[in-house]
């Protein structure tokens, strides 16, 4: 449809004259909750709005998934189910009923669209039944909180769907046994527990970017940097590394990446909020050895800059390990430190 | 700086960031490169230029969402307008066309500046989030989302559901409403 002023005097209504697709576009600017009042306003825009409510199924409380559980199980239920691409509960706090931890596998089960799914609160949720029988052809996005009854279902349930290109495993404090071999071809973006990676099989040779967990148990630094090189190191551009508690060899880990991972570019080292005391002199020394061995990085974090709680501000201290790194490692190009980015421009390095 | 020449022969310096949200401007500076040249835009008068090239929070904003909010308002605040859910459909125009002399001259005038303005976002090929506004100024409410009916008033739109479907719809999405 051509927008012209003589259509638009011929209605009076702005929503009249404007075709579906501009709606559309701008109804893709709203937030959910508004979308929601729109679908009550008329056909026409319950039409074009409901497909957009239902694409990503965020639930975060349980009257939120009584009330999802109650729209799915009703007569619209399967074709709504139809819109959902995204479906994610999230990790807060809630108390489930039986019947509700019964009946969310169910409703997943008609997600056949599925492209995202997330489920962090697996402590609450029954899902043996969606790991073993559940099939989403599309799926390329999966994040989930490991058990440890249902952990052996995680590789069959993984194999299963060679679809997925991003990965996000977690696991309570209670350490998960090795597990049978992961064939995941597709994937790039990997972040969970390092033991995990080393069940990844020849053919998930397509990793770009790792979230590497070290738990305390976990004593192996070297295993699964080890096996991520091996798999993949023709594509591996960037390591996370994160320690779940205060790990005793945090700066082991990251010598070992330079040992075996010279190649990398990105390398993220982010230490804990509350704990991440200022660097000493000592390490310092000791980081500045490993980057000497890096033949290619360019960005360097060891924080996160949005969580950080702004202790140790001395400029000018950050400012000297920043100079004795990055004589250390001639490519790098941007450090973020105790909550700043350092960046180098034109041969001179600036918080950005 | 760019210099922008509007329908009605106005021109318009502006920065170049600003004018480069736009496209199709963006295409042509690219194409021509570094020119002292005015740009004309014999599509665009310069009133509407004037809403499509302010910064998003400059006083545009607050002009069109403060005029939306005093619409809402008289709506909202007026005892003798009941909810429009409870009058049949032939009431509920009788009722549109009945809204006070000065609401109706408003929206329309103002339905046809948003028309100007998202014919020249669409010539400009301007994906900002001037289309936004609009409907989320319709939509958006201080406390929350607006009620339908309000949304239906703003906007002309005519409820073709049943109560008894509304309050269907309202159910199925419940999940989803802010919370």
């Amino acid at each position: 449809m051509v927008l012209t002023r003589l259509a638009a005097r011929a209605h009076k209504s702005i929503v009249r004259w404007l075709p579906n697709e501009i709606l559309t576009m701008v109804m893709s600017y709203l937030l959910q909750h508004e979308l929601v009042v729109l679908c009550r306003t008329s056909r026409l825009f319950r039409n074009l709005a409901t497909p957009m409510v239902y694409r990503s199924v965020t639930l975060s409380t349980r009257p939120q998934i009584q009330f999802l559980v109650r729209t799915m199980t009703q007569r619209s239920g399967p074709s709504l189910s139809n819109y959902v691409r995204e479906f994610c509960i999230t990790d807060e706090e809630f108390e489930l009923t039986p019947a509700l931890i019964k009946c969310i596998p169910t409703v997943l089960f008609k997600f056949t669209r599925l492209e995202a799914l997330g489920l962090l609160r697996t402590d609450a949720i029954e899902c043996t039944d969606m790991l073993r029988d559940a099939y989403f052809p599309n799926l390329s996005s999966f994040q989930y909180t490991l058990q440890h009854q249902t952990a052996s279902l995680i590789p069959p349930f993984l194999n299963r769907h060679p679809t997925i290109s991003d990965l996000g495993l977690i696991h309570g404090p209670d350490p998960i046994d090795q597990m049978d071999v992961i064939s995941l071809p597709n994937l790039t973006t990997y972040s969970g527990p390092g033991t995990i990676a080393c069940s990844f099989g020849s053919d998930t040779n397509q990793i770009m970017v790792a979230c590497l967990f070290w738990y305390p148990d976990d004593l192996d630094v070297d295993g699964p940097l080890l096996h991520l090189n091996r798999i993949s190191s023709s594509s591996l551009l960037g390591i996370m590394t994160m320690s779940v508690s205060d790990h005793p060899d945090r700066l082991k880990v990251l010598q070992r990446q330079a040992a075996h991972l010279p190649h990398l570019v990105v390398v993220q080292f982010w230490r804990l909020i509350g704990v991440c005391a200022r660097i000493s002199r000592e390490d310092a020394l000791k980081i500045a050895t490993c980057l000497k061995q890096f033949t290619s990085l360019t960005v360097l974090e060891l924080d996160n800059p949005e969580q950080h709680n702004g202790v140790n501000v001395d400029i000018n201290h950050d400012r000297e390990l920043i100079l004795l790194w990055s004589r250390s490692c001639k490519s790098l190009s941007e450090i973020s430190l105790n909550g700043r980015v350092w960046t180098l421009e034109h041969d001179r390095w600036r918080i950005s | 700086m760019v210099l922008l020449v509007t329908s009605d022969n106005e021109q318009f310096q502006t920065e170049k960031d600003i004018v480069e949200r736009s496209v199709l401007i963006k295409n042509m500076l690219e194409d021509v490169g570094e020119s002292d040249q005015p740009i004309p835009l014999p599509n665009v008068s310069s009133s509407v230029l004037k809403k499509v090239t302010q910064p998003s929070t400059g006083p545009t904003e607050i002009d069109v969402r403060g005029r939306y909010l005093s619409t809402a308002s008289t709506t909202v605040e007026s005892p003798s307008r009941p909810p429009i859910l409870e009058q049949s459909q032939d009431e509920t125009r009788k009722r549109t066309t009945d809204i006070s002399e000065w609401d109706q001259k408003f929206i329309t005038v103002d339905q046809e500046m948003l028309f100007e303005i998202i014919l020249a976002a669409n010539y400009l090929d301007i994906k900002s989030l001037l289309c936004r506004r609009w409907l989320q100024d319709g939509s958006q409410h201080d406390q929350g989302a607006r009620p339908p009916e309000e949304i239906r008033k703003l906007f002309n739109i005519v409820n073709d559901f049943t109560p008894e479907e509304e309050a269907q719809i309202k159910k199925e999405n419940e999940w989803a409403e802010d919370r």
